[in-house]
């Protein structure tokens, strides 16, 4: 572009421009040598606007939410009223201390006269005097409250009116309100994202017991350590409705009360719902983007999205229960990490400096000068718990959660796809190309129930299919158990330290039925299930060995499939077979790993039990818990990937390894014996599988079964030595 | 991230590029509601709307707000924001007690008052005076939140300290150019709060 004028470049640094232009011209300074010099070397303006705001910085701001309803103060100075002479003795408590104005009147710090536990004491006024009767449902009320134990809630102890006073006791927060907390803190997306998902919990739990709170604001979310969330005042504004005469005390803050809770309509958990999108967007208006990526603002966007719904105007137009955003935040979150991880990924091949310098810039500036044309893409008649894989052309997988049935927004390009879990349905069609600002509908169709066991997938097979590979470096790593491991066996021991001396690559991917399927079309190949006439076993939830099918066999492995799940009922011999077939097909050698590379390449330079984070099990693996609902594995790919790229190295299905098994591999030095035994009856298995709980999901996990078993929770990986 | 609004006459696309839209490029609601609340609460008082009614007025004044402000904003002859708010404030008061009449029988006399006040005392403009500088100050803390620490700070020592663009400049590593591009950026984000409020 050509330079500004100068008055545009006055106007500019006053600030008065509109936002789309000060970019245009803020990129270009950034660039134009001449123009930072005319910036630079303008004379201070003389303008009345930036004068006022020096002349504001010194008045004070009066504390919004303290200021005017609760203690009757109008003025906006705050006063600090205490009913109580402190120190004192109420009841069977202590109260030593005057903590402040809380929502609805006076908190005091105090303990238990004999338990000595620390207690909270609310003092509320102005109670109108109600009938016995109603007085003791009201106490009923909270002491039922009291009941309910959730690390997100804080429960009543006690209660008790005295006049026109009303006593609560309450467990003690060491922390502050989350209105408090904004005052003086400014949030990261993180601490927004587990603030909200905490209070999520909590609310959830108390809507499954029955119970709304209705008064759900930044100063009922008490921040204890640690940035645990305590939710405060439980159905305090409910209860207070019927025994309260004072109608400005309960009315709370306006800001997060649902439309209908205004009227005073019939009222239903939904306000509580509302109320949490206001927190929501309230904590996200404070949240900077500037240090944001892309992917970060994408899911600061996304937030705000399930922020709107949970606040619409009509109850109807919301969620219907806290569990639908909180999972769907919880899968946005899954989703960013999958995608900051592929970014980061992306850089390794662009090894020349300048390429990724390039890259890095182009990557830096694209939202401000290119804006992304996207498609949009509908998928119609998905069931709520649908999932499904977009697979661009570098290969590149995201999730995607069909839910909310609302349209995606997608970058333009070519794409498979493919649901998680089909189940005897498939999308129509698989395979997109997507225009620019095109607008596409997806179709989820039923196949046919004759073909459960299906051969649909085996039409929209091209071969030859890719094996993907990633390279892991070479290193050291502690193989075997963890002390503090209680599941861990005792053939996991003694640790050994290991030397991995040149890198070797590795499947990404469990190997599919898809690639299973080219190599028996080329070859004919008949597995030993097949072959032998025997069939094999199909898993349940207790055991390998649930039921024997003699017709089981890969094609037809007791569960619906498609052509990217993982490829079961297969011997250690097919998987020979295979790797020997693959080998010829792409002139180098594939084999099954060894232990030591399987431990290696799963722990991905993690130290714990469990290559994943704490907590995030079900975020990473296929397991128990997430597959019972229909037991079986999943296309592969579709959790979170370890450190290094590589997918369902724990659960899913098992994997087999190339060693011989025995309880005394590890007394063996490993560089002389990096095979384990030379002899044995057993074949090693790791990683555990969809039908697994924890104590086979550990990394250090050594499973093993006779090579001619054919199970249906068993299939493999390959390696390629370089 | 700003996104060029190209997308955004697509119907289908409209809930999240209108999204994107009004967060980056404008002041998002919930932060209007913070900075302007207590002046309008100020307004509303001085009508004489007592506590009772209040808070329902002024979430229904907001709300008249927030459907009309984007007309407002492309109207060259709106006149000032602080004008058209407090305008907007006088005719939901009027509207009050007109629907209120037989709780306030008041004069159709103070009602015209109310409409075309006869002035102001000294007092009341030292007081309204008090809640604009309130709010501005608030506007300023709003702000504060949307850029990066560097560059509110940079912008607050030209401001409030007077320090010249050169130390600035020494004092943080940068360019002059950048000292003011910095400071350019907060004061497009306060007009933008503020319109022409000072």
């Amino acid at each position: 572009m050509n330079c500004p004028s100068d008055s545009e470049l006055f106007d500019m640094v006053v600030g008065k421009v509109d936002p789309q232009r000060f970019e245009v011209l803020c990129s270009h300074i950034e660039h134009c040598a001449d123009c930072q010099h005319r910036v630079a070397g303008m004379e201070e303006p003389e303008d009345s606007f930036i004068q006022s705001l020096g002349s504001a910085i010194g008045s004070k701001v009066p504390d919004n939410e303290a200021s005017s309803k609760y203690n009757g103060v109008r003025d906006g100075s705050l006063a600090e009223p205490q009913l109580l002479a402190i120190p004192c003795e109420i009841r069977n408590y202590r109260i030593d201390r005057f903590l402040g104005m809380g929502g609805m009147g006076e908190v005091y710090e105090g303990e238990h006269i004999h338990f000595q536990r620390p207690i909270a004491l609310k003092l509320i006024q102005r109670v109108k005097q109600a009938d016995p009767a109603f007085q003791k449902q009201f106490l009923d009320e909270i002491s039922c409250l009291g009941r309910l134990q959730h690390p997100n809630l804080v429960v009543a102890y006690d209660a008790w009116q005295e006049e026109d006073r009303l006593f609560l006791v309450m467990e003690f927060i060491d922390g502050c309100s989350l209105s408090e907390w904004l005052r003086k803190h400014k949030p990261t997306l993180a601490f927004a994202v587990s603030v909200i998902k905490q209070l999520m919990q909590g609310v959830d739990y108390l809507h499954t017991k029955n119970f709304m709170h209705r008064d759900l604001k930044p100063s009922n979310v008490m921040i204890g350590r640690d940035e645990q969330v305590k939710i405060i005042d439980l159905g305090l504004a409910r209860s207070l409705d019927k025994v309260s005469d004072n109608r400005e005390m309960v009315a709370g803050t306006r800001k997060y009360m649902a439309p209908e809770q205004l009227q005073g309509e019939n009222l239903d958990h939904r306000v509580d719902i509302f109320a949490i999108g206001q927190i929501l967007k309230q904590l996200l208006t404070y949240v900077d983007r500037t240090p944001l990526n892309s992917v970060q603002s994408w899911l600061l966007d996304e937030l705000l999205r399930i922020a709107d719904k949970m606040s619409a105007e009509l109850p109807s137009d919301r969620y219907d229960s806290v569990a639908e955003p909180l999972r769907e935040i919880t899968h946005a979150e899954r989703i960013a990490t999958n995608r900051l991880r592929w970014h980061r990924m992306r850089w390794i091949p662009a090894l020349a400096l300048i390429l990724v310098t390039g890259a890095c810039l182009a990557f830096a500036m694209w939202p401000k000068i290119s804006p992304p044309a996207l498609a949009i893409l509908s998928v119609t008649n998905s069931n709520p718990d649908d999932e499904m894989v977009m697979i661009d052309r570098h290969g590149q997988r995201t999730l995607v959660f069909l839910g909310r049935k609302e349209p995606l927004t997608v970058e333009p390009g070519a794409y498979e796809i493919e649901l998680v879990f089909p189940n005897n349905r498939r999308l129509i069609p698989e395979k997109l190309e997507l225009r620019e600002g095109e607008n596409r509908i997806v179709a989820i169709e039923r196949v046919p129930t004759t073909e459960i066991t299906g051969t649909q997938w085996r039409k929209s097979l091209e071969y030859p299919i890719k094996m993907e590979l990633v390279t892991v470096p070479a290193g050291k790593f502690g193989m075997g158990g963890m002390e503090n491991d209680p599941d861990a066996k005792p053939y996991e021991f003694p640790v050994r330290n290991i030397l991995i001396e040149k890198p070797f690559q590795i499947g990404i991917f469990e190997v599919t039925v898809g690639q299973f399927a080219e190599f028996v079309d080329a070859t004919g190949y008949r597995t030993f299930a097949e072959s032998s006439g025997q069939g094999g076993w199909i898993a349940n939830r207790q055991s390998s060995w649930g039921e024997l099918r003699a017709d089981l066999s890969w094609h037809s492995p007791g569960y619906p499939l498609s052509k990217d799940y993982p490829v079961t009922v297969v011997t250690y011999e097919d998987c020979l077979a295979f790797c020997a077939w693959l080998s010829q097909r792409d002139q180098k050698e594939y084999r099954l790993p060894t232990e030591i590379e399987w431990e290696y390449a799963c722990r991905a330079g993690t130290e714990g039990i469990f290559p994943f984070p704490e907590g995030a099990r079900d975020q990473y693996s296929w397991n128990l818990f997430n597959t019972k609902a229909s037991l079986g594995p999943r296309i592969v790919g579709s959790r979170s990937p370890n450190p290094w790229g590589i997918y369902d190295t724990i659960g899913n299905v098992r994997e087999w390894c190339l060693d011989y098994f025995s309880a005394s591999t590890y007394e063996l030095a490993a560089e002389n014996h990096p095979q384990g035994p030379s002899e044995g009856t057993l074949r090693c298995v790791r990683g555990g599988a969809f039908m697994d709980t924890d104590p086979f999901l550990r990394s250090a996990f050594r499973g093993y079964l006779e090579p001619q078993k054919v199970v249906n929770n068993q299939g493999f990986r390959v390696v390629c030595p370089q | 991230m700003e996104h060029s609004g190209k997308s955004s006459n697509d119907p289908i696309t409209t809930t999240s590029f209108l999204q994107d839209l009004r967060s980056s490029t404008s002041l998002r609601w919930v932060d209007f509601v913070e900075i302007y609340s207590p002046l309008l609460r100020y307004w509303f008082r001085k009508n004489g709307v007592t506590e009772q009614f209040l808070e329902d007025l002024l979430q229904d004044t907001l709300l008249h707000i927030s459907n009309s402000i984007e007309r407002f904003e492309r109207r060259s002859d709106s006149g000032s924001f602080r004008g058209w708010l407090r305008t907007l404030v006088r005719n939901k008061s009027v509207d009050f007690f007109r629907s209120h009449h037989a709780t306030f029988l008041l004069s159709e006399d103070q009602l015209m008052n109310l409409v075309t006040p006869v002035g102001k005392d000294e007092l009341e403009l030292e007081k309204e005076e008090e809640a604009i500088q309130q709010l501005k100050s608030r506007a300023m803390q709003v702000a504060r939140c949307h850029v990066s620490a560097s560059t509110w700070e940079m912008f607050w020592l030209s401001v409030t300290e007077s320090s010249s663009t050169a130390e600035i400049a020494r004092q943080y590593q940068v360019t002059p150019a950048a000292v003011r591009v910095a400071k350019a950026r907060v004061l497009k984000l306060l007009r933008s709060i503020l319109h022409d409020i000072r």
